[in-house]
């Protein structure tokens, strides 16, 4: 049994991807990361300035 | 807010989003490598020419609220100018980083003093210069119209740097986008990414500059509060 696992695991191919693959994945996670940050943001900075803009207004 | 142009802007968004991934995916996927580039160093152009681009966009636009700022005197143009300036700067930065690194590729060194990168780096002491400028003085209005006129002496070097010195010596720098015969020499998958790439970046400094621009506004408004609750 053992030898077997061991003949059968080494053997299977790995995936073909080249290096462009990698850098184009690790580029869009960055860019998800990043753009989720900047939605948060844009949402945060909107509701300060609608709530600043309320404060002007009742004074 | 109206609630169609609410929903203008999220559609935008949305709309930059699905681009920009399908951008880092045929960037690198989709697109060909270009002829007489060494191995795939010509991709850089999906990221370097748009980084250059906004920041002379983002040049011009802090020399166009300069001039609205003295002729209307208004502090909003004051913080536009300078919303544009720092941004400009960031991205003319980024530029000078990822021209450097295809310098390296090309020709074996990050450095060559190339007319395009000894004009680059002049552009990065001009807008330097500015933001200095600004933070060498206290008193709001004087800052906001010494940084207006120097805003707009600065920008008339922006055409010679980055338009007219690449093209008056002889450089190693690749042919601009639109070359010396005016056409736009790129196969068509690398122009399709590319424009792309300059609208979608595009975009995404407009959207950080009016981020920017409100929270220069909730800044201004925070210490005018603070100034009449100081007074009462």
């Amino acid at each position: 049994m053992l030898r077997i696992l061991l003949q059968e695991a080494p053997s299977a191919p790995t995936p073909p991807h080249g290096a462009l693959f990698y850098v184009a994945a690790v580029n869009i996670i960055i860019w998800l990361g990043l753009f989720g940050y900047l939605v948060y943001l844009d949402l945060k900075v909107k509701s300060a300035a609608a709530r600043s803009r309320s404060e002007m207004e009742t004074q | 807010m109206i609630p169609h142009v609410k929903a203008a802007g999220y559609a935008l968004k949305g709309l930059l989003f699905v681009v920009m991934t399908w951008i880092l995916w045929a960037a690198f996927l989709w697109a060909r490598p270009a002829e007489n580039f060494v191995g795939e160093s010509s991709r850089i152009v999906f990221f370097h020419v748009p980084m250059a681009w906004i920041a002379t966009l983002a040049f011009l636009l802090a020399a166009i609220h300069s001039g609205l700022y003295l002729k209307r005197r208004r502090v909003e143009h004051d913080e536009a100018a300078a919303g544009a300036a720092r941004l400009g700067l960031v991205f003319c930065a980024l530029a000078t980083i990822t021209g450097s690194i295809f310098a390296r590729v090309m020709w074996n060194s990050y450095w060559n003093w190339d007319p395009r990168e000894t004009s680059i780096v002049l552009l990065l002491l001009v807008y330097g210069a500015y933001l200095g400028l600004r933070g060498a003085i206290e008193e709001p209005e004087r800052r906001a119209t010494l940084a207006a006129a120097y805003a707009l002496i600065a920008f008339a070097t922006v055409p010679f740097l980055v338009f007219a010195v690449p093209r008056m010596y002889a450089s190693l720098h690749p042919d601009t986008v639109l070359n010396a015969r005016g056409k736009v020499e790129m196969s068509s998958d690398i122009r399709t990414v590319f424009f792309l790439s300059l609208a979608a970046h595009t975009a995404l400094f407009f959207w950080v500059y009016r981020l920017d621009r409100i929270v220069s506004r909730l800044v201004r408004e925070h210490a005018a509060r603070l100034d009449q609750e100081a007074t009462v």
